[in-house]
């Protein structure tokens, strides 16, 4: 059972009954989607327009994709369902995007390691960019739960894939006119500030990681000491989180992707240089050695 | 009807069914534990990742990409070396119940000989491929593939240290796959696997860059399954004289397929990439293969081994 709901631009969130994985998903851990549906019956038309028409509400089909695509698991809920949020961006999106309530889906997982919550730190920053929002959700109501205070700080183009709302209080490490929040983790009592590359009302002009720097340079060290970093998003962003990270020696651990093939670790597709013990740099699977690494522990520089 | 409807012998390699998985689709036989639906014990063989003397990291990323009704991967041999083979993996997987195939490759005839060397002297391999075929690698691999002299010389190399079933795994990057399949024959291979990847490339067309890292890649999938039973089909022709049972894939994704490549003249056959989108795909298509049994009065599977009428 599917149930696809339209987000801001091409932002998609869809749900899906899976019992199994709802209960056992950590966060980090992402699923395996395939959307296995095949091509429309042949539909005769009088004309040509007749054909346009019926293209407006069923557009013309696709065939259908091969590979499971991986998506962070977003959310699980006690009815047994499972969230994933992703932007249609390929094929393989469109066509999930458009799975529609009842539709079939191949969905393989919980899949990967997880966030290392063994010693949750005093406040937890979530750093996120574009569709990398996703994932975090089930990290922040785990942390929340665990009594971690929440920094949540997201960056996106334009469009949010998420409720907003205006916020009265102003930060400490802010304009004061930078006041929009995401109702979800707002509920959760979380500090929330977005940044988009395109300029938009109540949101910071820029990134996720100038709204890191920034708050990172608000706080004195003792404050830094009980702070720690999650983050998930884009190679360029993910580094330059991990560089901040390393500058104000703060533990920080990243979720990663790569373009996957089996998901499983059997085809080698999708790997990631990760320093070993004697300090040289191997190639590690994304799919199943993480997706979450250590931030210090990955060659950012190594990526040819 | 009893197990050993499916039981097929290939060469003296005894297996329950001739199912086996293609290497580098499986890594090294752990992976797919955990699947549901799936078990090791379903399948004939396990053809391990292909494996080098040293240790190697494989191509830079992207590795792989979704092509239509197939896939494009450049790996590059990423593995851990024969002798983190041999010490760290097969005393874990020595135990399945099932046979393993070493899938093994070199950069130099010796370089294959001392692998398959250091093969023979442990224990729990019951056969070797040695791939002259894989198209993702500067030195060796399809180089020794595509010239007969050159394959004959590996293969020559490898019988002389292998005394167990030695497969050669030819590519179908060539004008005429029965020379190397006869050259392979006459080096002393006892049975031949057809067939490994096609070469292929995607492009980016914003950036105008080809979309894998490596920038050419191996295709398979359901897209080459046609040109793969024909391949089969052409070489039967000629290892059916010598005695040399074949082991085919390309595109396989149901025991419909499967049995294509038998009539074809397969005795064996190996699915691969069809496994990533459908890790049921094996027990589908062993229930698939004991209906088509029944539907058709055959005793046992090899019978229709090459019973393929031409029109």
């Amino acid at each position: 059972m599917a149930d696809v709901a339209r987000q801001e631009g091409d932002h998609f969130t869809l749900r899906f009954d899976a019992p199994e994985i709802a209960a056992s998903a950590r966060p980090g851990q992402f699923v395996n989607v395939r959307y296995p549906g095949g091509i429309e019956p042949p539909a005769a038309f009088d004309s040509y327009a007749d054909l346009q028409a019926h293209h407006k509400t069923h557009p013309p089909a696709e065939p259908p994709f091969l590979l499971a695509r991986p998506f962070g698991v977003r959310r699980v809920r006690p009815d047994g369902s499972v969230e994933i949020l992703f932007k249609a961006v390929g094929r393989g999106t469109r066509l999930l995007a458009r799975a529609q309530p009842g539709t079939k889906l191949d969905v393989l997982g919980p899949i990967g390691n997880s966030f290392d919550l063994s010693t949750p730190p005093g406040t937890a920053i979530l750093v996120a960019g574009g569709t990398g929002i996703a994932p975090l959700y089930l990290l922040a109501d785990t942390l929340h739960k665990l009594g971690s205070e929440l920094v949540v700080l997201v960056g996106t183009g334009y469009d949010v894939p998420m409720s907003m709302s205006d916020s009265e209080t102003v930060v400490h490490f802010l304009d004061e006119e930078v006041t929009a929040v995401i109702d979800e983790y707002a509920e959760m009592g979380a500090l929330v500030r977005v940044a988009t590359m395109t300029p938009r009302t109540g949101c910071f002009t820029g990134t996720s990681v100038d709204l890191l720097e920034r708050y990172l340079q608000s706080l004195n060290p003792k404050q830094l000491q009980r702070h720690a970093i999650y983050s998930c998003g884009p190679w360029a962003m993910q580094a330059a989180v991990a560089k901040l990270a390393e500058t104000n020696r703060m533990q920080c651990q990243v979720l990663l992707e790569e373009r996957m093939g089996c998901g499983l670790g059997a085809c080698m597709g999708c790997v990631v240089k990760v320093r070993q013990p004697d300090g040289t740099f191997r190639n590690k699977r994304v799919c199943v050695d993480g997706p979450v690494f250590r931030a210090d522990e990955i060659g950012w520089d190594l990526r040819e | 009807m009893t197990q050993d409807a499916l039981a097929v012998n290939l060469a003296g390699l005894q297996l329950a069914n001739p199912m086996i998985v293609g290497s580098g689709t499986f890594g090294f036989g752990e992976e797919f534990i955990n699947i549901s639906n799936f078990a090791n014990e379903d399948l004939g063989a396990i053809t391990l990742k292909g494996t080098t003397l040293e240790p190697r990291e494989g191509n830079k990323t992207p590795r792989v990409a979704e092509t239509p009704s197939g896939m494009l991967n450049s790996i590059g041999l990423h593995n851990p070396g024969v002798d983190a083979l041999i010490n760290d993996i097969l005393p874990r997987i020595r135990k399945f119940n099932t046979r393993l195939i070493a899938n093994i490759a070199g950069g130099s005839v010796e370089e294959y000989r001392e692998v398959a060397r250091r093969i023979a002297s442990a224990d729990g391999i019951d056969a070797l491929e040695v791939n002259i075929s894989c198209p993702n690698v500067h030195r060796g691999g399809v180089e020794f593939g595509t010239e007969p002299a050159a394959a004959a010389d590996v293969v020559g190399a490898v019988r002389e240290v292998w005394s167990k079933p030695l497969i050669a795994k030819l590519t179908p990057n060539v004008t005429r796959i029965a020379t190397i399949a006869e050259a392979c024959i006459e080096a002393g291979a006892d049975i031949l696997s057809l067939i490994n990847t096609l070469r292929g490339m995607v492009i980016n067309t914003e950036t105008r860059r080809p979309l894998l890292g490596a920038n050419y890649g191996g295709l398979s999938g359901p897209a080459i399954k046609p040109l793969a039973v024909l391949l089969v089909h052409q070489t039967y022709q000629v290892a059916r004289e010598k005695n040399v049972p074949l082991i085919g894939m390309g595109g396989i994704s149901s025991a419909s397929d499967a049995i294509e490549f038998m009539l074809a003249g397969a005795s064996a056959f190996s699915v691969g990439t069809s496994l990533f989108w459908n890790p049921s795909v094996c027990r589908q298509i062993l229930q698939g293969l004991r209906d088509y049994l029944a539907r058709h009065g055959v005793g046992n599977i090899s019978e229709i081994v090459g019973t393929l009428k031409l029109n």
